[in-house]
């Protein structure tokens, strides 16, 4: 004999809402600097290149209050 | 033609009774074998589960009720007055049936979240390499985010992004696996309702040391807030 709630599950998977920001494999990825195109060492500054000194963001930028 | 109506009502309650059982066996089964089918959607798996609890309160327990009121009910008070033992029968089933709902769906859920685990785990049990010099990694696998990857060899670091059945893990996920392992310690928290609030409180500090143990056993790094997330739930709790 079927399972009475399976109608249930049905219609749940049916109705799954599909997310398109779901990522269905892992990655690996290196963010490299776009002057020289190194990657970032470990135990570095995220804000320059290490080796080229290209500043990546600017640190010195505050938030202003609401 | 009392003794007719109870053993009618009575036969009417074992029969309810029988039923949500079966109900709730089926309704487990259901569960977990929708993970198969939805391709192991958690979230689709949780919301068939919240379905079926909603279907046997609403076919089940709020019958009993329904049926009382409109059919027995009637029938009792135009016949003597008994009928309010017999009220009481009917809303005593109810109860006890909310009360095992309950239970089962912190099982149940539990049970599901062990399948999706099985599952999930297994997701990045395989090499990832450098993307500077194809050097193996060492990603940590009981850390269900997105995390920096040094390479050993060239010192470059990546950024190891998870799929999101696997991130998925980290949350509800773990949560439920560890309330099922503490399981026995939520029973006696529930026992404890009725006795002195010392004792309450202490049946509570104990399930929610058991639960935390648990959870830090799947997620390591939480071991370093257990004290806080402790004392945070039992405040909440009491």
């Amino acid at each position: 004999m079927s399972n009475p709630f399976k109608k249930i599950s049905d219609t749940s998977r049916e109705t799954a809402k599909k997310w398109d920001n779901t990522r269905t494999a892992p990655a690996v990825q290196t963010i490299t600097c776009p002057q020289c195109a190194a990657p970032r060492p470990v135990n570095t500054n995220i804000a320059s290149c290490a080796y080229c000194g290209f500043r990546f963001m600017d640190p010195s930028v505050t938030i202003k209050p609401q | 033609m009392k003794d007719e109506l109870i053993t009618r009502w009575d036969a009417f309650l074992q029969k309810m009774a029988a039923r949500f059982e079966a109900s709730l066996l089926q309704g487990e089964q259901a569960v977990l074998d929708s993970l198969e089918e939805n391709n192991y959607d958690y979230y689709a798996s949780l919301r068939t589960l919240m379905a079926i609890r909603s279907q046997v309160d609403a076919s089940l327990i709020r019958k009993i009720n329904d049926t009382w009121q409109q059919q027995v009910e009637p029938l009792m008070r135009a016949d003597g007055d008994y009928w309010a033992d017999e009220s009481f029968k009917g809303h005593q089933a109810a109860d006890d049936m909310h009360e095992r709902m309950s239970l089962w769906q912190y099982i149940t859920e539990g049970r599901l979240a062990e399948k999706y685990y099985g599952h999930a785990i297994q997701l990045i049990n395989r090499d990832f390499f450098c993307t500077q010099c194809n050097a193996p990694l060492q990603v940590k696998k009981d850390f269900f985010m997105a995390q920096y990857v040094a390479c050993h060899y060239c010192a470059a670091v990546n950024t190891f992004e998870p799929e999101t059945k696997y991130v998925t893990l980290g949350w509800n996920v773990v949560d439920s696996m560890s309330a099922l392992y503490a399981l026995q310690e939520y029973g006696e928290m529930l026992k404890a309702r009725s006795l002195n609030p010392l004792a309450y409180e202490q049946a509570v500090r104990k399930y929610y040391e058991k639960y935390f143990d648990e959870r830090i056993k799947l997620l390591p790094h939480t071991a370093h807030t257990r004290e806080q997330d402790i004392e945070r739930k039992i405040k909440q709790t009491i």
